[in-house]
This record gives structure tokens, sequence and C-alpha cells, in this order.
């Protein structure tokens, strides 16, 4: 079959279409009719209406809202903290979703032949991602303990001293990355599992023939069957990572020192712990989304480059 | 498979496989391991007393049983029953019409070709890059106004289109051969016909995925139901689970049954699912 | 796969139809009550509710204790869907004021009279001249101590200098072992409740001063008592007599800490831990108490504007119950005592070791039993908050501010510190609450 995602994506130009097309396109709409129609209301009028919260000044009470421009804008690109804050979202999703894409890549590699001992193992893998978010952060909070934890004293037993990983500034944010690859490289395992499968077992045979080993067969054959796949998972980490927010809210409630205070966390505590800064906080959002946006297009169009 | 392919082989070559395995095996374990550590943990928490819970030094197996102490005590609190069914209603309620909806549009990303698709498309990814954060205030006035507070409609309606499952299905879509459609529409099936007889089917573990990860989602989530269903009797699992959990837990074999319990049916669905979406797409049988 | 797929749906849809034929509650009058006490405090005052609701049949108490009690509260309160009755610090009137009910009328509706509580703690309830709540529990900070670990150091009383309480500090953690670590005091930096109470001690004014009328300020450079408690903390880190983490609650639980300070709210857990634990009174840098300056904030019963006029006298019936409440039956909240005969509050403030500010409960025979709340209890006059004067509109960011500073201090601040050196450190500390202020009063 071999359609790549690119190729089915329609790319081709448009062209003036034929009768039967044009009934297909119609019938087309009709398909994404129910879904457009939910998202506009729920997700495209609640972020409209959010950007005329961003111009005031007000508080999460919505009372005594006062017209300030883009105030709230220029505040925020001063707002030392904010900045910070964008710091540790850019340093955490650039370590863990490369971290995540490279383990899901190489354990899909090893799992993706169907043997009862791999099903055990996938299964095993994906087992955290059923687990709530707010579970997670206590118990790895509880496991990782300076004090009680039962893995710091495990490593204790192996000879480590003063095992701290929690309450250093330079660790937690690192604790944050695994617990998050942890709790969802389940998901990215599976979706590449199946693309694995999907390259046909003739081009495997093919470069075994011609004597190429293991390794070589990942890199010739594995890694370019499975590109088409790569960007969903890779799409949706990305986001994720950006709008890191209730694993490190349970687990470390963005400290020590702030150190894992991400933006959408430093974003809920200016709307929800102060007096009049939902104006605000909806203002350092609309960044984030723009942020998000920018670094969405960037990887398509790279993607797209790297596909043809 | 791999078993009847090394049968095949000379004694050596299957000695020496086995032999390369073993790293590989080791690793898969020691991740394995990482994995099911915290959790089996949390779940032997359920069993132990709280003193056992915070000891030093930790204690990773339960000296005795105390789950029916610690059951007690979460039902003293919270009705685990009554919320794990608001939560079914919530999830299922939310699920079954999502994989309708999301599966519809997704075929049309697709299979056809239509004015303004790659806009659309990505004004549908768009809305996966809105924080939730920052629309959850203004989606609750709107539910408000809708009159849907504190009822299942206000609950499951904004959760059921979502991106992320049209852009997961749109992919398996994608996977499929042209003939087959062309094949079916000669056969006199209109385009549901197509996507919902033909299509639908071959996307199955897919399906499966999406419907276990959906009420999954819903089953673990917390913000919205909490804000937007917060009377005692509209109450889910999630926010049961906040009363014991959060910046200020300090029962925590309480804290760890109620989460081990609240796990049970997801595990159950799990462990009945897996076996479609685990095995991967390649049951379905059609490649190229 | 049909075939799992319906049965799985089917079966969770019939559950969920149970649940929606299940759910009827009869004629009386509902008051939805929130609050965030989640803590083993939370069951206790879950147990009285239902005594309450045991009581009579006219008023029904629906109480949700919750973590996120502030998302719920912020994003119902504009559309009237909030509870009708919550639990609020006091500090926090400003922050709702806009959705907060005049409960005035309390002294018409129910037997409760203004006289009858202590004005201090009343007086925190008023904003502009409003009575918008009634005091519920004062939540003072106290000592914390491992009665074994003291015993074993060679103590028979806990400190009540901090110059004792680092000595002792030091002697604990030297019983530390390979097997258990043990350390002297446990401070958590960030929480800003265990900073200010030690703070406080230090013989501090409020770290903001000032009123509404003539504006605030920021009082911590130049604050010598301030200055002090940042050296004492900054030490007792820096020689290794309290961890670095934050999860020392749970520390306390497992028997490794000697002193720490924290509210009733932790009474609960190590109650059930088995820690054999005494609570006193915390040090001063003499030794002489400060009964001038309370160490815990007022919180009080609100009544939110989502509250009917039917559901608002419901409410302030279960108030005036909670005061003055008779006919209880023994039950057992903590270490076996028994409350029979005691009004709720007092049962509450006695068994959770919360001060009262309702004169009839604290001039009862059993309240002044109690030698530790007796002993707590502030003089007459004294300030009733802890961190910032009444009426600041920044309290909660001001807070947070306090918990960053304070614990980048003391894991970041220089060695050896000096007085100077605190007032290098604090610099940017003071300019930012001043930005605050200005943001808030310009």
């Amino acid at each position: 079959m071999k359609t790549s995602a690119r190729q089915a994506q329609g790319n081709e130009r448009y062209r003036k279409p034929t009768g039967i097309e044009r009934r297909l396109e119609r019938t087309a709409y009709l398909f994404i009719l129910p879904a457009a129609v939910l998202l506009i209301v729920f997700c495209v009028l609640p972020l409209i209406a959010s950007f005329y919260v961003s111009v005031q000044q007000m508080g999460v009470d919505l009372q005594g809202a006062k017209f300030v421009g883009l105030k709230n804008f220029q505040k925020a690109i001063a707002d030392r903290r904010f900045l910070q804050s964008i710091g540790i979202t850019l340093r955490y999703t650039g370590v863990e979703v490369p971290l995540q894409m490279v383990i899901g890549v190489v354990l899909s590699a090893l799992l993706s032949k169907n043997t009862p001992l791999n099903k055990l193992f996938r299964s095993i893998y994906f087992l955290p991602v059923i687990t709530s978010a707010v579970t997670v952060g206590v118990t790895w909070q509880l496991v990782l303990h300076s004090n009680i934890g039962i893995f710091t004293y495990w490593l204790k037993c192996m000879g480590f001293r003063d095992v701290n990983l929690l309450n250093n500034t330079s660790t937690a944010l690192y604790v944050v990355v695994f617990v998050a690859i942890w709790k969802t490289f389940g998901i990215s395992t599976i979706i590449l599992v199946s693309a694995i499968q999907n390259i046909p077992e003739s081009l495997f045979e093919a470069s075994s023939i011609d004597g190429a080993g293991k390794v070589r067969q990942f890199f010739h054959v594995t890694l370019p069957g499975i590109m088409p796949s790569f960007w969903f998972p890779l799409m949706t980490r990305i986001i994720g990572s950006l709008q890191m927010f209730d694993i490190v809210y349970t687990m470390t409630g963005g400290g020590p020192s702030k150190s894992t205070t991400t933006m959408v966390v430093y974003i809920y505590d200016t709307a929800f712990n102060s007096l009049n800064k939902m104006g605000y906080a909806t203002a350092m959002s609309e960044l984030l989304f723009a942020g998000i946006m920018l670094i969405t297009v960037i990887m398509y169009y790279v993607m797209d480059k790297t596909s043809e | 498979m791999t078993e009847i392919q090394m049968r095949k082989k000379p004694a050596g070559v299957q000695m020496k496989a086995f032999v390369r395995y073993i790293p590989t095996f080791l690793l898969l374990v020691i991740f394995a391991f990482l994995l099911l550590a915290p959790l089996v943990w949390m779940c032997l928490g359920a069993f132990k007393t709280d003193p056992e819970v915070l000891s030093y030094p930790p204690k990773f197996f339960p000296e005795g049983n105390h789950f029916l102490e610690n059951w007690g005590g979460v039902q003293n609190t919270i009705d685990m029953v009554k919320l794990g069914m608001n939560t079914a209603i919530y999830a299922v309620g939310t699920t079954i019409p999502a994989m309708f909806i999301n599966a519809l549009a997704a075929y049309a990303f697709a299979r056809f070709r239509f004015r303004g698709k790659n806009v659309l498309f990505l004004i549908f990814l768009a809305t996966m890059m809105i924080p939730f954060q920052v629309v959850m205030v203004p989606l609750y006035l709107e539910v408000y106004y809708l009159g849907w507070l504190n009822t299942f409609w206000g609950l499951i309606v904004p959760k059921v289109a979502s991106a992320y499952w049209i852009f997961l299905v749109r992919s398996a879509f994608q996977g499929l051969p042209k003939d087959l459609e062309d094949a079916a529409r000669i056969d006199g099936l209109n385009e549901f016909g197509i996507f919902w007889k033909i299509m639908l089917p071959l996307i199955k573990p897919t399906m499966i995925t999406v419907l276990l990860l959906s009420i999954n989602n819903c089953w673990n989530d917390l913000l919205w139901p909490l804000i937007a269903a917060n009377a005692t009797k509209m109450r889910t699992l999630s926010n049961g689970l906040a009363m014991f959990i959060g910046n200020r837990t300090d029962d925590y074999s309480l804290a760890f049954t109620a989460a081990t319990v609240s796990m049970v049916p997801m595990l159950i669905l799990y462990i009945f699912g897996q076996k479609y979406f685990v095995a991967g797409q390649a049951t379905s049988g059609i490649k190229g | 796969m049909k075939k799992f797929l319906a049965l799985t749906l089917c079966a969770m849809m019939l559950l969920g139809m149970c649940v929606i034929s299940a759910s009827a509650e009869g004629q009386k009058t509902t008051v939805v009550f929130w609050n965030s006490w989640t803590g083993g405090d939370g069951e206790a005052l879950q147990a009285l509710v239902n005594k309450f609701n045991a009581s009579q049949d006219e008023v029904f108490v629906d109480m949700t204790r919750t973590t996120s009690f502030s998302d719920m509260l912020q994003t119902s309160m504009p559309t009237g869907e909030a509870a009708d009755l919550i639990l609020l610090n006091c500090n926090d009137i400003n922050k709702y004021a806009a959705y907060l009910r005049d409960m005035g009328d309390i002294w018409e509706n129910t037997s409760l009279k203004a006289e009858d509580f202590s004005p201090a703690y009343l007086s925190v309830c008023y904003k502009d001249g409003t009575l918008y709540g009634i005091p519920f529990q004062i939540s003072t900070y106290m000592l914390y101590y491992n009665k074994d670990l003291l015993a074993q150091a060679g103590y028979e009383n806990p400190p009540t200098t901090f110059e004792g309480w680092a000595e002792a500090a030091e002697k604990i953690t030297a019983l530390s072992s390979q097997e258990k670590p043990i350390y002297g005091s446990g401070l958590f930096y960030c929480y800003n409740g265990q900073n200010q109470s030690v703070i406080q001690r230090f013989g501090t004014d409020y770290m903001i001063t000032g009123d509404a009328e003539n504006g605030f300020k920021a009082n911590l450079l130049d604050n010598e008592a301030f200055a002090n408690a940042m050296i004492w903390m900054k030490n007792l880190y820096d020689l290794g007599l309290n961890p670095k983490e934050k999860d020392i609650d749970s520390m306390m639980a497992a028997g490794q800490i000697g002193l720490m300070t924290n509210g009733g709210w932790l009474k609960g857990a190590l109650d059930a831990s088995g820690v054999n634990y005494g609570i006193t009174r915390l040090p001063t840098v003499s030794g002489e108490d400060l009964a001038d300056w309370s160490l815990g904030d007022v919180n009080s019963f609100f009544l939110t504007s989502s509250a009917t006029d039917e559901t608002a006298k419901a409410a302030e019936k279960f108030i005036e119950w909670w005061m003055t409440g008779s006919g209880l039956e023994a039950q057992d909240v903590t270490q076996g005592v028994d409350y029979s005969g005691m009004t709720p509050n007092a049962e509450w403030s006695i068994s959770m070791c919360y001060l009262n500010a309702y004169l009839p409960t604290v001039q009862s025979p059993e309240y002044q039993a109690e030698t530790i709340l007796v002993d707590l209890t502030p003089s007459a006059t004294a300030q009733v908050q802890m961190f910032a004067a009444p009426g600041t509109l920044f309290y909660s960011d001001a807070a947070t501010l306090n918990g960053e500073y304070v614990e980048n201090w003391v894991f970041n601040g220089p060695a050896n510190p000096t007085y100077d050196d605190v007032q290098a450190f604090f610099a940017d500390y003071q300019a930012d609450l001043e930005d605050y202020i200005a943001e808030y009063y310009e």
C-alpha cells in the first residue's frame, strides 16, 4: 500500500471538481460538520472570549473589569518569572520529547514481533497510561521522598549517597521529565509498534539478503518506514509538554525555588491565587498559545520537507 | 513466529541468537521494573496502615492485610460506588459519540478532497494547542448560559469533539488502500455505507485504542468535572480522590486505597481491550 | 470485538441509570457547604456535620471538602452556582468580597450575640462595616516535638528559646545512624505559614504594615527581628540539622524529626502514625511569651451570594448549632477523649487544638482545662493576624513571595551570614513586595 501520510493529505493542487467530486465534496463537509460545530462552540468561542479577557484588568470573579489594552502583554514580556517559566518549559520540552521519542522508537523496534513475551512487555509498558496524573504525582513524590522514599532507600542500599532528587533545583525538572515519560511513553510505543508492523516484510528480507545487520536495518528500513506515523506522537508530545501542568502540580508544586514552574503552572497560579490577575494570566496564556502554534507550524514544515 | 524461525536454524545459530537477545531482554526487564515498581507499591499501600506507608526504613510489602479497614475509611468519606457510576456515565457518554463523530471527520480528512481541507485541518489541530486552563472560565460561563451546569449534558457535550482523536484516526484511515472504496462504490454503497460497513471495521485496533484512551481520559479527568459539575450528587471519582490526594495528603493508606480501587475498572477494561490494540494494526490484514 | 464493546458499554450505562434514579433528597432545606479541610481535620468536620444532619430534620448540610477549593469557588461564584456556605481565611475577604453575603442578620435570626465573640477575631470578619463571617477557628501554629527523640537527647522539656531549639536540634541530629537518619529540626522553607510563625516569634511587626487608608509598606529591610530569624534558619540548614525536603510532615510521622512547627491539621496524621509527640507553644528569643501576637489566621464561616434567603437562614441555623448545640454523644475523634456534653465548637477546638473566638466556649471548664489552648491564647489586645496587617488585597501573592524568597535565601544565601548579608539578599524581596503593593494600590 505505502500511501504515505503526506501523499494522502491531498497536497495536490486544487482543480475544478467534476460532478462526482462535487458530490464527494458535499459529503466530506457533511462528515466534518458535527465535529466542527462542537469544536467551534466549545473550543474556538471560549478562545475568542479569552482574547477579550486578556485586554482587561479583572479578577477571576470577572468583576470590575477595566480595559487596559495591550498592557497585560507588555507586562508579561517584562515579567522575570514568566520569562523564567518559558525557559523551564522549553528546557522541559527539549529534554522530554526527544527522549520519549527515542525510547519509544527503540522499544517499539525491539517489541515489534508478536511473540507472547513481547505482548506481555507491551501490556506492561502501557499500564501507567491508565493511571491518573494526580495519583502518579503523589505516588512518585512519596517513592522518591528524600528520606522515606522506597526508591531513594534502594539507591542508598546500592551505595548512592545523599539522594535527594525532588528537592534539588538541578534535578527536580528531570524527575518531572522522567515521570512524564513514564506515564505517557506507552502510547507512543503502541502507535510506533503498529507502524513498524505495517512495514512490508519484504523490505526487511531484502535488506537481510543485502547483509545488513540489525542496527543497519533499523536505520535503513525501520526508521524511514515509520516516519509517516512519527508525526502524530511527536506532535502530541510537543503540545503536551509545552502545556505540562498536572504532574508538576501534584508532585513538586512548581518548586524547589520555582525550578519546575512551567508556563501553565505559573499561569494557573497567577489566575487563581491573585486577586485581580485573571486578565494578565489570560494574556500570558495567549502568548503560550501563539508559541505552541508557531512551534507546531515550524515542525509541520520541517516534517513536510524531510518526508519529501 | 520467531520460535518457528529459530527452530529451523542450526543449534549454534539458535544459541547465538539467544545470547544476543540477553542484553535486549535485560533492558526490557529493567524498563518493566521501573514501570511496575511504583504502581505495585501504590497498590500495596491499600493493604498497609498509615505508619507502614510512612516508616523508615520504607517497606515494600505490607505486614498484614488492612484493606478492609482502609476501605471502610474511604467509604466513610465518599461513596465510591456512586462516584464510580457517575464517572462511568461521563466516560461512556463522552466516548461513544466521540468515537463516531471524530471518526467521521477523520475519515473525511483522510479520504476526500475538498476545498479548504488543509486550512480546516489546521484549525482543528489548533484547538489541540489551546491549554485548557485558558478556556476554562469562558467555557464554564458558556455551559452556564446553556443551563447545563451540574448535568451530564454539561459534562459530556463539550468533551465529545477532539482534534486529538481526529488526528489519530485520520492516520489510520490514510493507511487503507484506495481500491477498497472504489470497489464498494461500484457495488452501489453510498459514502456513509462505505465508511460504516467497509472502512471503520478495518481500523478496529485504532478504534479500540481510541475507546480505551478516551474512557481513560474521562475517568481521570479532574478539572472539568470539578467545575462543571460541583454538586455532590454529580461528583466523579477523580474528584472524590481529590479529597484524599492533593497538596495536603496526610492519610496515605486511604489515598492509595481509593486510588487503587478507582483504577480497577480501567484495569479490567484494559485487560479485555489490550489484545486488540497491543497486537497492533497488523491484524487488520490489509498490507500493501 | 463488537460483543466486547457492546457488553462493556451496556454494563456501564445500566450502572449509570441506577444512580440517576436513586438520588432524591427529601423536603429539607439543603445547605451546600464547601471547604478545603482535606487533612485529618476534614474527617472530623464531616463527622460533626453528619451529627448535625442527624440531630434535626429541617436542614441538610451537604459538605464537600476538596483540595481544588479555590478553582471551584472562583469559577462558580459569578454565576451564583457556588456553595451557600464556605470556610475561608479572613485574609481572603477582599478577594471574594463581591460574592459574599451580608451576615449581619445572624444576630436577629439566631440566639448568637455579637458580644459573645472575641472582638479582635470578629473584627477581621468585617469589611467596610459589614459583617461577612463568623469565626470558625484560629489556625494557630505550635511547636510539635518528638518526645522520644528529645528524651534520648537528654531533654525533659521542649526548648523555649530559639537558641535552645538549635542546641536540641544538634543533639537530636546526633542520634542519627546509618540505619535511620534523624533531623533535629524540621522546617520547610517554602511553606509560608511555617516561616511566618517562626519569624513572628523572633519579635517582628507584620511583614506588611499599615492600613488601607494610609497605604501598606513592606517591612523587611532594617527589620532586625526578621534578619535574626533568617540567620537562625540559614544556620540550622547549613549545619545539616534541617533536611532539604518539602514533605516534612511525612518524616515527622516516620519519627525522623525532632522539632517542627505546624497547625492542628497535622494532629490526625500523627495520632495515626503512633509517634510519641507533644505540642506546646513555639519558642521565642528570650523564652518569654509574646502574648501580643497571634500565631495564626482566623478562618470563618462565610455565606456566599449564591445562597438564597432560605438557604442562608438554614446555614445560620447550622452555625448556631455549631456554637451552642448540645446533647452530642461521645465519639472518638482523637486520643479517646470523651467529648459528650460539649458543644461541637468546643469539641472541635479541643480535639484539634485550634484556638476559639466564641467566648462561652473559651470560658467553658473543658476548654480551660486544656493547658495548651490556654497557653496559646494571646492577650485580649493582641494583633490577630500573623503575616500581613488586616485588609491587604495582595495577601496570597505576598505569602507566595515570602516562601519563594526565604527558601532561596536558605538554599543559596551566603554561609555564616551576617546582618548585612541578609539586608543585601533581601533588597530584591523588598522591591518585589513594594511592586505588588504599588500595583494594587495605584
